[in-house]
């Protein structure tokens, strides 16, 4: 970059004694500079405002389209709206409904459940796809390819062919349970069934994600470590947790949080499948604000769920990268 | 960008900003021109543009292209006519939005409480002058329509068809297991039990992503001279009559009449088991005959109204109608909407609508009363059916919250279910619906 101010060029040698001066909290104008110096500061001021002007707009535009939802559904939280219009304040009142709502806490333990299976049923299927794939089965490339589907496919349609599967006494499923002498299944009609076959689901549409993860981490393990362990006199299991787990675990982690906060966000895998029933068994607290602002046009209850989700899951992230960080994975 | 100069350095910093500045100021400008133009739902005024009319999917695409012909045809004042179909899908979520931002159109089909809904949020004008302009024009509403669109003293919207639930049966499938057609609640559980030997349903529902099950129930609550809310429009689910359906609709479900499996049932899946020969007899909307194959349609057929233990008869419907809004001038919308009521005869007559017309001219016509099913279900279901305000003659927008809402769909769940007797699960209904009526 050429450094120039108005008064023309500079000479070589006042640039290194500015920066010499340059630094952190340091004071660029202060009485006595020589006056060469002064005008340097000035122009470094000038600088950093004009970097300051072309940054802002873009923080301006970022602090628009995150922070001003975040803000207008804490302002309709406290309000009793409708979609139209913001309505009257009614304090922490929709807080206090929620909090004393089994159905919320009902949801919350749906959701709990629904993210730990989601989260870990994924992470081992696709992990130990992700191992099998590169321990070289012949034809991986399209088994890669075929294992990527469920993800790829809308879900609206995997939604669909799961509910035709399943769904009635005469979906394929449910007559293959029956011939294999288990009765009539109902596998979305049973509160409990239905809550397995959407997680069930879930781990389906998600361990390919886990799985791309897992494979993009292990690729990265250098394979003079395992040749190394192998000299040692290592077994597999004890190269698997000893060596590849840690190797992958930084992968491993965010892959985590960020399946965490797909599962918890996950609307259309539930509504699709169940729309949350039966008798709410399958509503997670996503669903949960869903009905409330949609169907029931509780606006500031719904949106004051949909708002203590984003806080917990803020939280929830943000501990989980410190204790990331905290334990120095690389 | 490389500089040379100071000063091309200095003028390019400047530049730069003044650049992005003049951007951004063009952009408010814009924005500013923008927000002063006409509205995106229509003509403001007279002297040329566009009416917009939004019409959420009533039929297949046939119906579509025609509705869109037919609207596109209308012109007045040098103004036309401006179709956009809007999926039901997030219907509700569009037309808020629209409201919201002023870009609501200037008349709408819809949701058939969502009139009441803005009227009650100042976002539609009463629909006064154009019911009066079809009366003037000697048209003739059908029964009890006109006053379920009352509220606040004016009418919110236009009532222009009915979609109706209706007990439907499988005459081959009776025939099979020798049942005869229902004509009362004793003669539905002997066709149904008779059904269930056979493995056929013999009283079809829906509970799960469809709200077919909350309406088939419901209707049976009217059909016993029940409902969710008494005649001033109160939330009374506890009464003797629901109390009796109930206990009958737990019963079915107890023997297997209703099968467990609809608790998780969507439209889809109903479909299926009536297309597929597994259901022989259930309430549904007066398209179901749509989903059967041609060689199929003599097969399946309306039931005439059945009586409840009490007595009485009647079933559950929507009285759907068409809401002018307030974002564009009311002569407009009012002129617009006048002359759609006039020409929707079309949708009958050349058969793309199953539903009820609500103008007795369109039932009278030939082609409607030249199909039986259609002229049984306007005789015969019509005149008892109640919406969900139930007792009252008028709805309000207190309705819009339970069309759908979860305190519905969770009595229909649970009677499915047999979670409990009837009296709890009523009382776990009144309380829901309790909580989202605001009176």
């Amino acid at each position: 970059m050429t450094t120039s101010g108005p008064a023309g060029a500079i000479a070589p040698g006042v640039i290194e004694s500015v920066t010499r001066h340059e630094h952190p909290g340091g004071d660029h104008s202060q009485p006595g500079l020589p006056g060469g110096m002064r005008r340097t500061s000035s122009r470094v001021r000038r600088e950093r405002i004009t970097m300051a002007s072309l940054v802002l707009p873009s923080i301006i535009l970022v602090v628009l389209i995150n922070a001003y939802p975040v803000f207008y559904a804490a302002v309709q939280s406290v309000h009793d709206g409708t979609l139209t219009s913001t309505g009257d304040f009614v304090g922490l009142d929709n807080f206090t409904a929620i909090l004393t709502s089994p159905d919320f806490w009902a949801s919350a333990r749906f959701t709990l459940v629904f993210t730990v299976v989601g989260v870990f049923g994924s992470w081992a299927v696709g992990l130990a796809l992700a191992l099998g794939l590169k321990a070289g089965v012949p034809g991986r490339s399209t088994f890669r390819v075929l294992l990527l589907l469920p993800w790829v496919v809308p879900i609206v349609v995997s939604a669909t062919s799961w509910s035709w599967m399943v769904a009635t006494p005469s979906s394929p499923v449910p007559q293959l349970a029956e011939a294999l002498g288990f009765g009539q299944v109902l596998f979305l009609a049973d509160p409990l069934l239905a809550q397995i076959t959407v997680c069930v689901f879930k781990v389906w549409v998600s361990f390919p994600f886990m799985m791309l993860m897992t494979s993009a981490a292990l690729e990265s393990v250098d394979d003079n470590v395992y040749q190394a362990a192998r000299m040692d006199g290592a077994n597999r299991w004890q190269t698997f947790t000893q060596i590849t787990l840690p190797m992958i675990a930084r992968s491993t982690y965010i892959s985590w949080i960020l399946m965490a906060i797909f599962c918890v966000n996950d609307f259309p895998t539930i509504f699709l499948l169940t729309g949350g029933g039966p008798v709410n068994a399958t509503t997670s607290l996503v669903v949960f604000a869903y009905k409330l602002v949609f169907t029931n046009f509780q606006t500031g209850i719904g949106v004051a769920v949909a708002f203590l989700m984003t806080v917990g899951l803020v939280i929830v992230s943000t501990i989980l990268y410190r204790q990331i960080r905290k334990a120095g994975i690389e | 960008m490389f500089l040379s100069s100071a000063a091309s350095a200095q003028l390019s910093r400047r530049g730069l900003l003044g650049l992005g500045l003049g951007a951004a100021g063009a952009l408010g400008l814009s924005g500013c021109s923008r927000a002063t133009t006409s509205p995106a739902g229509g003509a403001s005024g007279s002297g040329g543009g566009a009416v917009s009319f939004w019409d959420t999917v009533w039929g297949s695409d046939a119906y579509v292209n025609r509705a869109k012909q037919l609207v596109e045809g209308y012109s007045a004042d040098g103004m036309t006519g401006a179709y956009q179909s809007v999926p039901w899908a997030s219907y509700y979520q569009t037309f808020s939005s629209a409201v919201a931002s002023n870009t609501a159109p200037a008349a709408s089909s819809g949701g058939g409480y969502q009139a009441f809904q803005f009227y009650d949020q100042d976002a539609v004008t009463p629909a006064d002058e154009v019911i009066k302009a079809l009366q003037d024009a000697g048209e003739e509403f059908g029964p009890g329509l006109l006053e379920s669109m009352q509220y606040d003293g004016v009418y919110v919207g236009v009532p222009w068809q009915v979609d109706i639930r209706v007990l439907w049966y499988r005459q081959s499938l009776l025939e099979q297991v020798g049942a005869a057609v229902p004509t009362d609640w004793d003669t539905l559980r002997d066709a149904g039990l008779k059904l269930k030997q056979a493995g056929i349903v013999g009283f079809s529902v829906g509970a799960g992503t469809t709200t077919q099950g909350t309406q088939a129930f419901l209707a049976m609550l009217i059909n016993n001279g029940g409902g969710w809310f008494d005649a001033e429009g109160n939330v009374d689910c506890l009464t003797e009559n629901n109390i009796q359906a109930t206990e009958y609709l737990l019963s079915l479900a107890k023997d297997g009449i209703i099968t467990p499996a609809a608790v998780s049932y969507s439209t889809d899946n109903i479909t299926s088991e009536w297309t597929s020969g597994k259901a022989a007899i259930g309430f549904n909307s007066p398209t179901l005959a749509q989903e059967f194959g041609a060689d199929q349609q003599e097969d399946i057929l309306v039931a005439s109204p059945i009586t409840g233990p009490t007595g009485k008869t009647g079933t559950m419907r929507f009285v759907n109608n068409l809401m002018m809004y307030k974002s564009v001038d009311a002569e407009v919308s009012q002129a617009f909407l006048t002359w759609y009521m006039q020409n929707i005869k079309a949708y009958w007559t050349e058969g793309l609508l199953s539903s009820i017309p609500a103008l007795q001219s369109i039932i009278d016509t030939p082609e409607y009363q030249g199909d039986a099913r259609a002229k049984k279900i306007a005789e015969e279901w019509n005149p008892i059916g109640g919406t969900y305000a139930s007792l009252s003659t008028t709805a309000g927008p207190q309705m819009a919250a339970v069309d759908g809402g979860q305190p519905t769909a969770v009595w229909a769940q649970q009677i499915v279910q047999q979670s409990g007797d009837a009296r709890s699960i009523l009382e776990t209904l009144q309380t829901g619906l309790e909580g989202i009526v605001k009176k």
